[in-house]
């Protein structure tokens, strides 16, 4: 057995354990809020007893002597237990009506057993519940566990089986391999080979040992291409340019097939040679055939889907998000491939962001797809993450127009928003004009295309004239409310002069658990602050010294500007993590991400009351 | 990415695009090449200069197709001078 058909194998005992652990759950999960429902209704009536047995006129007792009989297993008498309640209610009516009665000693010892017979089963489902409920949470546990190890199985196996990854097999992968070898259904002698086989393949790695030779040459594919009308100059030059990965990754055979299909459907021409290669390399006949057939029955046949390789073929990207946070979609591919093409996006996902546009109100052309090309191909918990993000700086508020879509496609959005806040370019309301404080509100495409440079050189010049003058600087005096171009010096990263910038003009706050937080800050998916935090004194003394009035998203510490998202979302995060809240913490989050010059570090720690450990105090606000 | 270089653009132009744009869009370059190039002649046809600027911050022009391209940015002077003038007038046009 090979490696490949070794964990094949193990991923599908993962995922038959995850299926049938799954319908278990929620077979317990159902049986739990019928339990539920019943101890309730129980506990209502012996509550309403308690509070005078004239209550039992309007209750339905034969639907809880049914319960009585299920859940207690002891052979009551139904109609006998009916008939007493009958005339119990009955006395309790005539009570009512004025008459001179009472229930006799039999009747009240009767009800009285009922009531304490029904709490035996309050306590008896109580313990029926705890099991459910352990049940249920063990089995998300284990799935949890199983779901890691297939992702981990998912991204090994990707690696071997694809002819183009040279990478040797690290940790990560060996933690995913070992899942095989603690399986105790799996026969020992197979797991000594597979040991062997993973040695070998890191060897082979390691000493360059070609994985295959190549399957078909690029003059078979050149060929094939040409037989379905393929035979532009500028085509075939676009397939000679990726001649190494379309022989190392072609099947012929497969590739005819999607072709053909394709061409029956009369579909052929309406792709362009990039994508039909990259579905090429990763889809089948099959995959193709099943995009198509849903697309067309739901009349979404367009240019988006024709020009998306992801769609048409079999993408298994459901765990795209703890891939991400894992580094990468599965092993680090090269963008400039087919391959790489054909697996950054899935239909599922395309759909999904739709349905999550729609819900949301966007005022986009869903039904063309027109203009929203970017969007679509977006990751969907990305979108949903960057939504999420925009909304609580402010944008894409109810009622209000949903037009720019630019910054729901863009990465790390919240650093760049926090930033812009402190360079004073979004949200200022309160601290400067308008046309200048809420640039970024009004493009809001400046979000995803400020970069570090421009950020940098801001806050430098920030730091060193008045608020006037940098916005006079910064804005063209000819543009009404747009920034002048070419003012932003072009540092490049590699010829290192923006870390010689930086270095001349800006100093760290030097905070000792810095790494520690930095990690926390990392490893957390929050968004925005819990309301907690706010009990927190440190914040409390923030909010009330330094907060700008009728301005939700900003901070002024003696002219510093500090994005009050950012804070509270860190103290947050900190703060759940059990860690103590104290000026430290603060400064740690009033410093992060941003590029100070002394001057403004000390305004910043001077205003917080950050003492660093072993200097001087200094004199608290 | 060398197909940039027809369009005025140099060497160090083309590194400092790949330096600052994502993965995803480096990848929509290099697959659709052909449609790209489409788009890119459509916009010099229309007298549009910035096409490094376009290229690195407005990169989701690039994943339309030539059509919906030319029928949200038309040949039009003053849409055209706006463009010129700073590409992030494209905002108004819904990139």
């Amino acid at each position: 057995m090979s490696l490949e058909e070794l964990i094949n194998l193990k991923l599908k005992n993962l995922h038959d354990e995850i299926e049938k652990s799954q319908d278990d759950s929620s077979k317990a999960e159902k049986e739990k809020d019928e339990l539920e429902k019943v101890r309730e209704e129980c506990e209502d009536f012996i509550h309403l007893m308690s509070e005078g047995w004239e209550n039992v006129k309007h209750q339905d007792t034969e639907k809880l002597t049914k319960y009585l009989i299920k859940y207690s297993g002891l052979a009551y008498n139904e109609q006998e237990i009916n008939e007493n309640f009958k005339l119990v209610k009955l006395v309790y009516e005539a009570i009512e009506f004025g008459l001179d009665t009472n229930l006799t000693e039999t009747q009240i010892d009767f009800v009285r057993g009922y009531i304490g017979s029904l709490m035996q089963i309050v306590k008896d489902l109580d313990e029926k519940i705890r099991t459910k409920e352990s049940l249920v949470s063990n089995t998300k546990q284990r799935n949890i566990i199983n779901n890691d190890a297939i992702l981990g199985l998912e991204i090994l196996n990707e690696k071997i089986s694809d002819p183009m990854n040279e990478e040797v097999l690290d940790v990560n992968d060996f933690q995913a391999f070992y899942s095989i070898i603690e399986d105790e259904n799996i026969p020992s002698d197979i797991k000594k080979q597979a040991i062997v086989k993973f040695i070998k393949y890191n060897n082979d790695r390691i000493s360059n040992t070609p994985k295959q030779a190549a399957k078909v040459s690029i003059e078979d594919i050149k060929d094939l291409f040409a037989s379905y009308g393929f035979d532009d100059p500028k085509e075939i030059a676009f397939i000679a340019k990726n001649k190494n990965e379309l022989e190392a990754r072609s099947e012929l055979q497969n590739m005819n097939s999607i072709l053909s299909f394709m061409k029956e459907n009369k579909i052929i021409k309406k792709f362009d040679i990039g994508t039909i290669l990259s579905i090429c390399l990763v889809g089948n006949a099959e995959t193709v055939s099943e995009t198509y057939k849903k697309l067309s029955k739901e009349h979404k046949l367009c240019d988006f889907y024709f020009q998306t390789p992801g769609v048409w073929v079999n993408n298994s990207l459901k765990q795209e998000s703890k891939r991400n946070r894992y580094g990468g979609p599965g092993p680090k591919e090269n963008p400039r491939s087919l391959y790489y093409a054909a697996r950054k996006i899935s239909l599922e996902d395309v759909e999904r962001n739709e349905e999550f546009l729609k819900e949301k109100g966007f005022n986009i052309d869903l039904e063309t797809k027109e203009n929203i090309g970017k969007l679509l191909s977006t990751p969907h918990y990305k979108l949903v993450q960057n939504y999420e993000l925009c909304r609580s700086y402010g944008l894409y508020r109810d009622g209000g127009v949903k037009e720019n879509i630019t910054p729901l496609y863009g990465s790390c959005i919240g650093e760049k928003m926090d930033s812009l806040i402190e360079v004073g370019l979004f949200n200022c309301d309160g601290v400067a004009k308008n046309v200048y404080g809420r640039y970024a509100n009004r493009y809001p495409s400046a979000i995803i295309r400020t970069d570090d440079n421009a950020i940098t050189y801001y806050s430098y010049l920030r730091s060193i004239y008045n608020p006037d003058e940098y916005y006079n600087i910064i804005f063209s005096e000819t543009r009404n409310g747009m920034l002048k171009k070419s003012i932003v010096p072009k540092f490049t990263k590699r010829d290192g002069k923006y870390d010689m910038f930086v270095d001349t003009h800006f100093v760290n706050a030097d905070i000792s658990s810095k790494d520690d937080y930095d990690k926390i800050i990392s490893e957390s998916e929050a968004i925005t602050y819990d309301d907690e935090v706010f009990h927190e004194k440190a914040v409390f003394d923030l909010e009330r010294q330094f907060r700008v009035r009728d301005n939700e998203f900003l901070y002024n510490i003696d002219g510093v500007l500090v994005s009050r998202n950012k804070v509270l979302r860190t103290l947050s995060i900190l703060k759940n993590a059990g860690v103590d809240i104290t000026s430290k913490e603060v400064m740690y989050a009033v410093t992060k991400g941003m590029y100070l010059p002394k001057e403004s570090l000390d305004k910043v720690s001077a205003g917080i009351g950050y003492v660093k450990e072993g200097e001087m105090v200094h004199e608290l606000l | 990415m060398n197909y940039f270089k027809n369009y005025g653009l140099t060497e160090e132009d083309i590194k400092e695009i790949e330096e600052y744009l994502s993965d995803e869009d480096i990848n929509n370059y290099y697959v659709s090449e052909l449609r790209v190039i489409e788009i890119l002649d459509y916009l010099k046809s229309l007298g549009i200069k910035n096409i490094k600027d376009i290229l690195m911050y407005k990169s989701n022009i690039f994943y339309e197709s030539i059509n919906t391209i030319k029928k949200n940015i038309p040949n039009d002077k003053i849409i055209i001078e706006l463009i010129n003038e700073d590409y992030q007038n494209l905002d108004r046009l819904g990139y």
